[in-house]
């Protein structure tokens, strides 16, 4: 992995498109300002992985299950 | 271009696990292009009417693949939803009118929740969609559905 250093309102590029600026930094946390198309999904990672696992989860309801809850055959 | 329309309905036919061999409106076809995160290779869906309110968002391209979505404000009359810039670009989002807001369901054996953080935003108008994630800590991932929707 690649490590820079960088102050507050510095920028890191990332080929033409992508910018990452470090907008605040303190008690153990940074903010980042994102520029980058609009094609590219940008999520916190932890959140992200949470929605795939869910996903992952939810796309396997079978008609059963939902029936018994409906209270069907 | 009114009266000068042509009507030619195209349909697709589409293999589920669920409901056997299905054929919709191509247009009909509801297009996520980044995929649903977790499904990312999976960019065509269909919305299957199942038992209102409830629905169905279904893979075209892999039978196994079901999503069982709600319309939310239904069943949480105080929950909103805020379109980012970027996203309402994406989307092409033009009028408020035009989006659809669905949440997936998680049924579990004796519990149903919904994905307040996560919305699938449908774009009515060129059935362009995604799922979006909320910057807000008050909506959960797996809320509580707080009761059955009516049955009649």
């Amino acid at each position: 992995m690649l490590v820079l250093t960088r102050k507050t309102g510095q920028i890191i590029t990332i080929g033409d498109e992508i910018r990452i600026k470090v907008v605040d930094v303190g008690n153990g946390i940074v903010k980042l300002g994102i520029e980058a198309p609009r094609e590219l999904p940008i999520f916190r990672e932890e959140l992200y992985e949470k929605l795939k696992q869910l996903n992952r989860e939810s796309a396997k309801m079978d008609m059963d299950r939902l029936k018994t809850f409906f209270g069907e055959q | 271009m009114r009266g000068e329309q042509i009507y030619c309905e195209v349909r697709v036919k589409i293999i589920t696990t669920r409901f056997g061999e299905i054929e919709v409106d191509e247009k009909k076809i509801i297009t996520f292009p980044l995929g649903i995160p977790g499904f990312a290779e999976l960019k065509r869906y269909v919305l299957i009417d199942y038992k209102d309110p409830i629905q169905w968002l279904h893979a075209v391209d892999d039978p196994e693949v079901a999503f069982i979505v709600v319309n939310p404000f239904i069943m949480f009359p105080s929950y909103s939803v805020d379109i980012r810039d970027d996203e309402e670009l994406f989307l092409g989002i033009k009028k408020p009118t035009d989006v659809v807001v669905l949440t997936i369901l998680n049924v579990t054996k004796n519990r149903i929740t919904a994905n307040l953080r996560g919305p699938l935003v449908l774009n009515s108008a060129n059935y362009l969609a995604a799922q979006i994630l909320i910057d807000d800590e008050r909506y959960d991932f797996s809320a509580p559905l707080p009761a059955l929707p009516s049955k009649s």
